[in-house]
């Protein structure tokens, strides 16, 4: 018999990650399950490669600046604090958004499990996630120190209980902030506007993060520069420094780890931060199982006698069935905030990105004239329409609208499938959906191209033509992916977007192919003529291959589905 | 009038046979109710009939339309309410039901008048304006048998349909229910509820097993076992010795 906190563990554990399973339904490792282990253990070591080779680039360039004016026992204090900073902002963020998850959990919390359970399986399941984004953001920093500076081997394990603490540390802390103030907000107690809040932090997030990597980056080259700016945050975190004795203890640990009554002393604190964090989750439990309730609780929007009868006169227009159908998909999507911020949003986001990028790589530029004309004279024509246009396919495409659409409707299909309606009708709306959001991420680059490189207007009708018909292609892969292999049994809507495979494989392939087309007509393409065929003749004909290929899969593949 | 000859259906991830050459006949004008243990078939079967799943043979039609050929045409002729309401949570009432009214092309007057009709019946008319997800089970499941009405249907197949329904709201499923079957259409559904299936049924059959144990009528069903007994007694009989002798047609 399992001990129930482990269960509940357990339980929180799969509802927020997911983890594709090696056994079929009846119990036998399957090759397809084996493949989705590999290639979700596969991808995890890409993402924390990524990121840890960001941190360790940012780190070195500090180092490099720091250790020469003999401050490079700085870098540890950055680390503790920026990555402290970082983990304090996950965690928040992460403990804010799943203070209420979904029914499952109105039903656990009637069950006779302690409270205190149900707060400690769900803290400890968003620990694990914490505690490795600690290690990239803070580790990476001590390991550079450590390598560096030829630390003794008790610098590692003095590091590493240094990540676990400052993770337990904000994750007492979270809780201890987000359970009160959703007790008191009537205006977070609802799980859309509260999803919306949190996109939108996060959003606010990678573009500081985008902000200050880009600074670092572009600096890197200049190590005056870099000092210059170092030199506040230097003043800031040596003051930060004198006032918080515990910070000044942990670098004391850090420095002279040669000496194991400092490990010692680490292991002591980790124990009481253990300690403490049994005794504020026992204080906190019963309010969070009570904010669970208080999710619960349905609210239902009732219209008076007069307005019922002045509503039901106005809302009975009639459409053809494909408009009917491309409506649902349009509603059933963008109001789910799980599906918008992950999809469609990816339009605004990427842009915004992208002009932190250039105002960050060309801030030296007196103005937005100078900027363009130096975006203009960087590129010609040619590669200016072959940049807008490799973006604009990114944008129309990487909203995952198609490769996750079967994987979204989920049970609703058996029903959709008893009304008079074709199966290609059905499919032909969620591909129409998609290259509806294509086509507005081909006019955002349009946009962009215009704004950024003035383009004129036949140029600037090659890139919406060539966005729309490889987002075209990139949709209609995706949906092809999707009914090929569509997530079915989810509870939450999460399952369907951000934890679905087929989303990821999506826009690895998007990454890849558009990095072959750039390379293919960088390397190839010499005319106009060439890189229309590139961007639209070649693409066109091949979505239409696949789409011929696709109309008879579908039609079986949505016969034979047994939801 | 839906017919079925032969019809199996064995699904193809867990290979169990769900239903095993079953015939069955539902006349119009008249209630048919359709009995069994949980698991025995009566969800595959409804499946089947309104085109949610393929049967792997056998026969079924629609008012003489055949499946899956002419599944459009006999998707058009029928009002299906399923046995799980939870569905598109994020559409609001009215925009479900402009949905299903859209799909089988109801004209603007004719769903304007048919919503109001049905949906101040069932008390939902006022909550129209707010998503379906932040709806009550009940009301979610009056929104479903709204919506199966829409069409005016010639044959109406409901699953379990009054779960989650108040009383009155399962006396007003249970009037028009009558309604439908007294203008000489087809109403077929299925049910725990022996006690409701005994008061409202002209006609039943009895699936066990994926195997139709019985099918006539109240009296038919005292007369071949020779008791006056309950239908609870009657049913929990059929089923235990359709459990005993692997299952028999009637």
């Amino acid at each position: 018999m399992k001990n129930p906190l482990v269960s509940i563990t357990y339980f929180y554990f799969t509802t927020f990650y997911a983890f594709p399973s090696l056994k079929d339904p009846q119990g036998k490792i399957t090759a397809k399950g084996l493949l989705k282990l590999i290639g979700t253990i596969l991808l995890m070591v890409w993402v924390v490669g990524v990121f840890g080779s960001m941190a360790w680039q940012i780190y070195s360039s500090i180092y490099q600046v720091l250790a020469p004016q003999g401050l490079g026992r700085l870098l540890l204090v950055y680390a503790l604090l920026y990555g402290g900073l970082y983990i304090a902002f996950i965690s928040f963020i992460s403990s804010f958004s799943t203070v209420y998850t979904n029914q499952m959990e109105t039903y656990l919390a009637t069950l006779p499990v302690r409270p205190l359970y149900l707060l400690v399986g769900k803290a400890a399941s968003l620990a694990i996630p914490n505690f490795s984004f600690a290690l990239l953001t803070m580790g990476v920093g001590f390991v550079k120190y450590g390598i560096t500076e030829k630390m003794p081997w008790l610098f590692f394990v003095n590091a590493l209980l240094t990540v676990l603490i400052g993770t337990i540390f904000v994750s007492i802390l979270s809780y201890c902030i987000s359970i009160p103030l959703l007790l008191i907000s009537k205006f977070f107690r609802n799980r859309d506007r509260l999803l919306v809040f949190v996109g939108i932090a996060m959003m606010g997030m990678i573009f500081f993060f985008n902000f200050f990597i880009n600074r670092f980056l572009y600096s890197s080259t200049t190590p005056e520069e870099l000092m210059v700016m170092l030199q506040g945050s230097n003043e800031t975190f040596l003051r930060l420094l004198d006032a918080l004795p515990p910070l000044h203890f942990i670098l004391q640990a850090l420095l002279k780890a040669a000496r194991p009554l400092y490990t010692a002393l680490l292991l002591g604190v980790v124990g009481g931060l253990f300690l403490m964090a049994y005794g504020v989750f026992f204080i906190l439990a019963p309010f969070h199982t009570r904010l669970i309730r208080m999710f619960s609780e349905q609210h239902i929007k009732r219209l008076n006698q007069t307005q019922t009868v002045a509503f039901l006169k106005t809302n009975s227009g009639p459409q053809v069935r494909l408009v009917a159908l491309l409506l649902r998909e349009l509603r059933s999507m963008n109001r789910e905030p799980v599906y918008f911020l992950n999809g469609p949003f990816i339009i605004i986001l990427i842009p915004l990105l992208i002009a932190i990028s250039l105002l960050v790589s060309l801030g030296n530029q007196r103005s937005l004239e100078d900027l363009r004309n130096v975006m203009r004279t960087s590129l010609t024509p040619f590669y200016q329409v072959l940049a807008s246009s490799l973006i604009g396919a990114f944008l129309g495409s990487a909203t995952s609208i198609t490769c996750t659409s079967l994987s979204r409707d989920a049970k609703h299909i058996s029903y959709i499938k008893t009304l008079p309606v074709s199966p290609l009708l059905y499919l032909m709306a969620k591909l129409l959906h998609g290259l509806l959001f294509g086509l507005l991420g081909s006019l955002m680059a349009v946009f962009l191209s215009i704004f950024l490189f003035k383009l004129e207007l036949p140029l600037g009708g090659l890139v919406l033509a060539s966005s729309l018909v490889i987002s075209a292609l990139f949709n209609m892969i995706g949906l092809y992916i999707d009914t090929l292999a569509p997530r079915l049994n989810w509870e939450n809507p999460v399952a369907a977007m951000k934890q679905n495979l087929n989303a990821v494989v999506m826009i690895l392939l998007e990454l890849l192919v558009l990095i072959i087309i750039a390379m293919v007509a960088i390397l190839w393409a010499r005319t106009w003529l060439f890189l229309g065929v590139a961007l639209v003749i070649l693409p066109l004909f091949l979505l239409g291959v696949i789409l011929a290929l696709y109309i008879p899969l579908g039609k079986r593949k949505l016969k034979n589905l047994e939801v | 009038m839906i017919t079925l000859q032969d019809v199996s259906k064995t699904y193809s991830k867990n290979k169990t046979k769900a239903l095993d050459s079953i015939d069955l006949t539902i006349p119009d004008g008249c209630i048919f109710g359709f009995l069994g243990p949980n698991g025995a078939g009566k969800t595959t079967t409804i499946k089947l009939i309104t085109g949610a799943l393929e049967a792997d043979g056998g026969l079924i039609s629609v008012d003489g339309l055949e499946l899956p050929s002419r599944a459009l045409e006999a998707k058009a002729r029928i009002g299906y309410v399923p046995d799980n309401p939870e569905l598109f949570s994020r559409l609001k009432g009215i925009e479900f039901l402009n949905f299903i009214a859209d799909l089988y092309k109801i004209d603007r007057e004719t769903r304007r008048e048919r919503i109001e009709v049905y949906t101040r019946r069932f008390e939902i008319a006022d909550v129209l304006s707010g998503q379906i997800g932040s709806y009550s089970r009940g009301m979610k499941q009056k929104l479903m048998v709204c919506g199966s009405l829409l069409s005016d249907p010639h044959n109406w197949i409901l699953d379990e349909p009054l779960v989650s329904l108040d009383p009155q709201s399962a006396f007003n499923l249970k009037e028009i229910m009558r309604e439908w079957a007294r203008a000489g259409k087809c109403v077929f559904f299925s049910t725990h509820v022996m006690e409701v299936a005994e008061r409202l049924c002209d006609r039943l059959a009895i699936i066990n097993k994926g195997t139709i144990v019985f099918t006539g009528t109240l009296d038919e069903l005292k007369e071949l076992r020779g008791k006056d007994g309950s239908l609870e007694s009657l049913f929990l009989e059929l089923v235990e010795s359709g459990k005993e002798s692997g299952g028999s047609g009637a």
